[in-house]
């Protein structure tokens, strides 16, 4: 049996913090330890079998160091069915009337209660999402076998947070759960990061409506950074983009503040098995100069069989904050593409607006500015419901 | 460029039966969320009651487990989502008892509980069970001791949890979301399914207290030797309680029965009068007795020939029965007697390891420290004493 010891004490992922977050370890090294820990059945990506046949006796036998008797002995004692009581009915929407078990008799009263209070019990479409977005891609593999995942390959889930926007998410933060392989690179993660502030636009257009959207910040503003463990990674690939971790790297050295050695090096040399780094504890994304993102690393593992093995879908989002977006003064019916204040017109300010009720409110049918107001294109953050 | 923050501001505030806010909220994913209602004590009834019937048989478990009815475990109904949800938690519970502090035979019924959970669960694909790096040399050990006592069994459902690959390979047992607001769920472990964590026993072992007692003899000798009268030593040089051995074997002798009165008690507390309680109790208060006795033995070594400290479990042998269908069974139950009475497993480490760490420790003694010799003329060679008859350990 595989299994001698485990690499040097200082690369096994352990609590630094009790339940809380770990100590720092290589990234790379844990998958190394594991697939050293491992056989290649243990490893496999290959599809179960449709029908799972009892391997033959002999094959358990030889590995269990018994006789060949017993191994047939043991396949139909611990069988499955040896757990199934024998002759009973098997609904699993019913729960049995005399079931000797707290859980099912808590979770029949619960069930009782809200078959009491509820007229209709369905999934709402928030539930349906999210069960669609946890499973969509499970088990999908690629047309193109270039593709597939790698065996032995890690699985990272990352908790990305949505910048405070509204003042209520300071207590409960939203967040969204993407699913990344070792081997990408943080570039890769970073252009997945879908953030409101990405297709903000600058400026006011009150007078040229037309004209508004044609460069969103994500086009002009292409700097961005991780922050892991003392090192600051920044997004080099283009020209326009700077190095936004300079400013604190600065600050940092300026005086013994205790932050150590903190240093800057370019995002896409990087993948994720070469970062160092622990398990649930807080890290930083900051793009556009000040929007930040805490990023938390809530799991490591490698990848199974039956998880999404098509190399192309990664970074893959697994789960998302609902948000709701605001909709037209006017109509309630679209979704908020305008906002203006100190407007004549409106009723409010802010006030927000659809396009077509801010051009039929504001504009004449020459598209003269009607009124005094200023307009300004609004992204809302739920936008990428 | 950022707008203000607007009075109107709606969350998922759906009506229906998803819990609504509360759901998204909960749906936070990582471990620490609250746990499944009246799933710990079902567990822990099981593995209490399979730890009672003594014995490491699936067959028992199988047993057990239909008498409950916990095939229906996951019945009820449940949409998608939330299935998933509880089919996580309910692995991720009774995963924390397959590792230690918990005694061998909670840690066999709790791998024959993932197996009963992994396979009667509803979700599809099957929600895995998780095993941290850390952990794994010590899944492997339990697997190898497994092995070693044919408990093929045991060994059998592992294996076909392997081959099914119903295991994710992690770096840590649970998601982590760094919550520091939620309290962390403090699971209380039952008392009675760990090993009685003895940290007393385990430091001052019979071989601690032997070479101890080597030591201090050849300290006496030592200080006879330089001193005018050779039959002892001067006064001046008495800078120890002479009896110091024998104080503290006595000490570690008043706390071994008190922890067993105490567990007595609680035993005697919790529960109405079971049969096999007294057997339990029978059998810990012999272990204690042969302790004593072991002990007692070191007392009087002075006087006698050295006596072999018997070990708790050298009673247990392995015995051969006649019958052939028995006999798997026969040598299994001492095996697993054997097993269940392992001594002194301190907290989060198996006594293997322990006895193997004490062992070096030993080792390290005996050859590094040469104690020396102070011969006649005055003159100190540096000698190899050797201060420990080598134990045969099993």
């Amino acid at each position: 049996m595989s299994g001698g010891g485990v690499a040097a004490a200082g690369e096994v992922a352990d609590y630094e913090v009790a339940e809380l977050y770990t100590r720092v370890f290589r990234v790379g090294a844990l998958g190394r330890c594991w697939r050293q820990q491992l056989g290649p059945p243990d490893l496999s990506l290959a599809a179960e079998a449709e029908e799972e046949e009892e391997e033959a006796a002999a094959a358990v036998a030889a590995e269990l160091g018994c006789a060949v008797e017993t191994a047939a002995e043991l396949q139909a004692v611990c069988s499955v069915d040896m757990l199934m009581p024998p002759d009973e009915e098997k609904d699993p929407e019913v729960i049995p009337e005399d079931s000797s078990l707290l859980t099912l008799r808590i979770r029949k009263k619960a069930l009782e209660r809200r078959e009491e209070t509820i007229i209709v019990d369905r999934a709402c479409r928030q539930e349906t999402l999210a069960y669609e977005m946890e499973s969509h891609a499970i088990g999908k593999r690629p047309d193109n076998p270039a593709d597939l995942v790698e065996e032995g390959e890690l699985l990272l889930t990352l908790n990305i947070f949505y910048p405070v926007i509204f003042q209520k998410h300071k207590y409960h933060k939203p967040y969204q759960t993407v699913l990344v392989l070792g081997s990408q690179k943080l570039t890769e993660l970073r252009d997945s990061i879908s953030c409101v502030s990405d297709l903000q636009i600058g400026g006011e257009f009150s007078s040229q409506p037309d004209q508004a959207p044609e460069h969103i910040s994500k086009e002009l503003y292409k700097s961005a950074f991780f922050y892991f463990e003392g090192i600051f990674y920044n997004d080099k690939r283009y020209p326009e983009c700077r190095d936004l971790s300079r400013t604190v790297i600065e600050w940092s050295e300026s005086h013994d503040r205790g932050y150590g050695n903190l240093q800057s090096v370019k995002m896409e040399d990087y993948t994720f098995n070469d970062l160092s780094l622990r398990v649930g504890f807080p890290y930083l994304f900051c793009h556009q100069g000040d929007c930040e993102h805490i990023i938390i690393i809530t799991d490591i593992r490698l990848v199974h069989h039956d998880d999404c093995l098509d190399r192309n879908l990664y970074p893959l989002l697994i789960k998302k904050h609902w948000l709701c977006t605001r909709k037209c003064f006017v109509c309630k019916m679209y979704t908020a593409r305008w906002v203006t204040n100190k407007d004549s017109l409106a009723p409010e300010d802010p006030c927000f607006f659809c396009d077509v009720c801010f051009r039929m409110l504001h504009y004449d049918a020459d598209g003269n500015k009607l009124g005094e107001f200023l307009a300004y294109p609004y992204v809302d953050p739920g936008i990428f419901n | 460029m950022r707008r203000g923050d607007p009075e109107v501001e709606g969350e998922a505030g759906c009506s229906c039966a998803c819990g609504a806010v509360a759901a998204v909220r909960d749906v936070r994913g990582g471990g620490g969320m609250c746990s499944v209602p009246g799933l710990k004590a079902d567990c822990e009834a099981l593995l209490g009651a399979f730890q009672e019937a003594d014995t490491v048989r699936f067959e028992r478990f199988a047993e057990l487990w239909r008498e409950r009815g916990f095939h229906a475990i996951f019945y009820g109904r449940i949409r998608a989502l939330e299935r998933n949800k509880l089919t996580k938690k309910t692995l991720d519970l009774a995963q924390q008892y397959f590792l230690p502090p918990y005694a061998f035979q909670i840690r066999v019924g709790a791998l024959y509980l993932l197996y009963g959970l992994y396979s009667v669960q509803l979700c599809q694909p099957k929600q895995k069970i998780r095993i941290a790096l850390k952990d794994w040399p010590e899944v492997q050990r339990f697997q190898q001791d497994l092995i070693e006592s044919q408990h093929y069994d045991a060994v059998y459902i592992f294996r076909k949890l392997r081959v099914a690959r119903a295991f994710h390979f992690t770096a840590m047992p649970k998601l982590l979301n760094y919550r520091t607001q939620k309290k962390v769920q403090e699971n209380e472990f039952k008392e009675e399914f760990k090993d009685p964590s003895n940290r007393v026993n385990s430091l001052i072992t019979n071989d601690v207290l032997e070479e101890l007692m080597n030591i201090h003899d050849h300290y006496q000798k030592m200080k006879c030797v330089i001193s005018t009268d050779k039959s002892q030593p001067d006064k001046a040089l008495s800078l120890i309680k002479d009896e110091f051995v024998v104080s503290l074997k006595d000490m570690t002798l008043e706390h071994q029965e008190w922890q067993q009165k105490r567990m007595k008690f609680l035993n005697a507390k919790e529960a109405d009068e079971i049969p096999n309680r007294k057997e339990e109790e029978t059998s810990l208060a012999s272990e204690g007795s042969e302790r004593a006795n072991a002990l007692a033995k070191i007392k009087y070594r002075s006087y006698s020939a050295v006596v072999e400290a018997s070990k708790s479990r050298r009673h247990r042998q392995v015995k051969l029965e006649s019958s052939d269908s028995g006999s798997e069974y026969g040598k299994s139950q001492s095996r697993s007697k054997k097993n269940s009475k392992r001594p002194q497993a301190a907290r989060n480490r198996d006594s293997a390891e322990i006895q193997g760490e004490m062992r070096m420790t030993e080792e390290a003694v005996t050859r590094h420290v040469g104690m020396p010799i102070i011969t006649e003329e005055g003159t100190s060679d540096e000698e190899e004493v050797p201060l420990l008859k080598r134990k045969k350990r099993r």
